[in-house]
């Protein structure tokens, strides 16, 4: 069976056939949930709720325009955010333009585990930035639009979570 | 140089921190998505008709059954006789309400000549007083039967005591005067109660064909034939002389129940299993169909039919047609692999086999006119045995679902690959059905039985096979005979 037959069992209801859609993209869904959300308990409800707006919406998807995985990704991005807002709803506002030009290098050499101790520690908004923009691969403009704020405030966000990580690994790590 | 956000893509490191349950995942998941919605409309449409033709055909039974209720009432004193007045031997049209009764002479030959001989014996013995009346019985005894028929159409039949008197009109018919030398006079004869000895509280009945016949004595020589017609009783019933009466010279019964009683109006609702086969016109069909891997849940069906029949040569044979349709639901399930290469940036590049069992649907539908020839078999009075055979004849037929394409590996609707060829009239399949019948009021039957249909497709299209069914149905019914 070709993508097309299974993706049009799935929007029929066929459960059996929704559960090996499932299956087949439940790591891409949870790899995403997790690298937004840092946190099991959380990814986990990212996981379901993207899976569910998926399903509802597959009758929406066209080949045409992308490849299934890219569109579940960014189902799962949005339903990631979502689940940010919800549980810390305040942005912080961002009125200057700063220089958005920060070196990241320090970085590099931490193993995944750390990576993400360290990025945990980052205030919701400036971690959601950073992995969209470092991580996911999204312009500023995007952000932007996903996060309903200003692209200018996306690049503020970015240079400063930027600094803010360099901080804590120097004082983690005793870097220099 | 390693960089961290190669690091930070890296999913076998988040399947290491973030472990899941992915069934109990998905049971959550199920849990929360919305239910498949059948296509419910075209059943409701259908469930709808059918409730509709089954109430009408409930309130069209119902009336019948109140009016026949109602003269029901008035046959409540069949079984009350007339008396007779032995010292003037007429009948006394104050105490009569009658109509006109025939019943086959053949009938009268056969089951009264002892009966009338008997009681003509009796007669003659209990009103020996009479001379008149004892000569009248020693005639009977000795005349043979058939000269009974003897027809005196010179006599005049009195049937008012009072000549002058006049005509009590409530709820009774008129009296006949002689018209002719030569004619017959018709009158009536009452079946019900014909006590009015207390006048003022008189139950008016209106005359109606009734189902028993009162025994009717001749008084003498002035009437020669009565003539008893039932229209909707047996005949046998008409026969019940169990009064004593005078004398006659011939009765003529008429059973005109077989032609009234012809009729049938019959509601029914099966429930069916069938199978089906296929024979291919082109090609190997298993190419096409792959039925090895189809799993059939199950074959069921119902059917609903309304039917109308006629008595025709013989009362327990009668010929039938109607409306029948019939739906026929086929599950099927289709287990099937196949491989997917993941080949994008969140990705490994890695294979995946995956397994898919899909559940996918038949719906066939036969509008069809039975045609056949019901033979009725009487096992008592409540109680018969009904045989139907026939054939059916095409109105219209529809099939919507789908089917497994092998060569592509895909579901694929059956209506866009294939079109029904034989959905204009014409001959559709054999029709057989058995059953008992109860009869639980006067002219209402319930009915249970078992029911067989053949039915065939012809399909063209991809391929061009035919599709036989054979279904089997148990079901229940309503009819009335009227």
């Amino acid at each position: 069976m070709n993508l097309k037959s299974h993706i049009s069992l799935c929007i029929k209801g066929d459960r059996k056939a929704q559960k090996s859609f499932y299956l087949q993209y439940i790591s891409l869904v949870k790899n995403i949930a997790y690298r937004y959300t840092l946190d099991n308990n959380n990814a986990l409800d990212v996981l379901q709720n993207s899976f569910i707006k998926i399903f509802q919406n597959l009758h929406k998807y066209d080949p045409q325009k992308g490849h299934i995985k890219s569109w579940i990704a960014k189902i799962t991005v949005n339903e990631s955010l979502k689940f940010i807002k919800q549980i810390k709803n305040n942005i912080d506002p961002i009125d200057s333009i700063e220089n958005s030009l920060e070196h990241d290098d320090f970085l590099n050499d931490l193993e995944f585990k750390d990576l993400m101790e360290i990025i945990n520690k980052l205030p919701p908004i400036y971690k959601t930035v950073f992995m969209m923009k470092e991580v996911e691969g999204y312009s500023h403009k995007e952000i932007a639009e996903l996060m309903k704020i200003q692209t200018s405030s996306s690049r503020t966000i970015l240079t400063r979570s930027k600094r803010m990580l360099r901080k804590l690994v120097i004082n983690t790590y005793n870097v220099i | 140089m390693k960089d961290y956000r190669k690091t930070l893509k890296s999913n076998n490191e988040i399947n290491d921190i973030m472990s899941i349950d992915q069934d109990l995942l998905w049971d959550n998941i199920e849990k929360k998505m919305d239910k498949p919605k059948k296509d419910r409309k075209r059943f409701f449409i259908w469930m709808f008709s059918a409730v509709l033709i089954f109430i009408s055909f409930v309130s069209f039974t119902i009336y019948s059954v109140l009016q026949e209720e109602q003269e029901n009432i008035l046959i409540a004193n069949k079984n009350k006789t007339i008396e007779l007045t032995s010292r003037h031997g007429i009948i006394n049209t104050a105490n009569t309400n009658s109509d006109v009764y025939s019943i086959g002479t053949k009938v009268a030959r056969e089951e009264n000549q002892e009966r009338i001989t008997q009681e003509a014996i009796d007669l003659k013995k209990r009103l020996s007083s009479d001379e008149y009346l004892q000569n009248k019985a020693s005639d009977l005894e000795k005349e043979n039967f058939h000269k009974i028929s003897y027809k005196d159409l010179n006599k005049v039949a009195v049937i008012n005591e009072s000549k002058n008197s006049e005509i009590e009109k409530n709820g009774f018919s008129n009296v006949h005067s002689q018209k002719a030398n030569n004619s017959v006079v018709d009158f009536s004869l009452s079946q019900y109660s014909t006590d009015h000895s207390d006048k003022d509280n008189q139950e008016i009945y209106k005359p109606q064909n009734s189902i028993v016949l009162n025994k009717v004595g001749l008084v003498d020589n002035r009437m020669k034939e009565i003539s008893v017609q039932s229209l909707k009783s047996n005949y046998k019933d008409l026969l019940i002389l169990d009064e004593k009466y005078v004398s006659f010279d011939k009765m003529t019964f008429i059973n005109q129940k077989a032609i009234d009683f012809g009729h049938k109006l019959v509601f029914n609702i099966d429930l069916s299993a069938y199978n089906k086969s296929y024979q291919s016109k082109t090609g190997d069909l298993s190419e096409l169909f792959n039925f090895k891997n189809q799993t059939e849940l199950g074959l069921e069906g119902y059917n609903i039919s309304l039917t109308y029949a006629k008595a025709i040569l013989h009362p327990n044979v009668f010929l039938y047609t109607g409306l029948n349709l019939t739906r026929l639901n086929e599950n099927l399930v289709h287990t099937w692999i196949y491989t997917d290469v993941e080949a994008d940036a969140f990705a490994e590049g890695r294979t995946n086999v995956i397994q898919v069992n899909a559940s996918y649907f038949n719906h066939y539908l036969f509008l069809n006119a039975p045609i056949g020839i019901e033979y009725v078999l009487s096992l008592n009075e409540k109680l018969s045995i009904n045989t139907k055979l026939g054939v059916n004849l095409n109105l219209y037929k529809n099939q919507n679902g789908e089917y497994f394409d092998k060569q592509n590996s895909a579901i694929r609707s059956k209506a866009v690959d294939f079109t029904i060829n034989n959905t204009s009239l014409g001959f559709d399949g054999l029709h057989f059905n058995v059953g008992t019948s109860y009869q639980f009021k006067p002219s209402l039957f319930c009915h249970i039985g078992f029911d067989y249909r053949k039915y065939s497709n012809e399909l063209v299209g991809v391929s061009n096979f035919s599709e036989s069914f054979n279904i089997y149905s148990v079901g229940l019914g309503v009819y009335k005979r009227f």
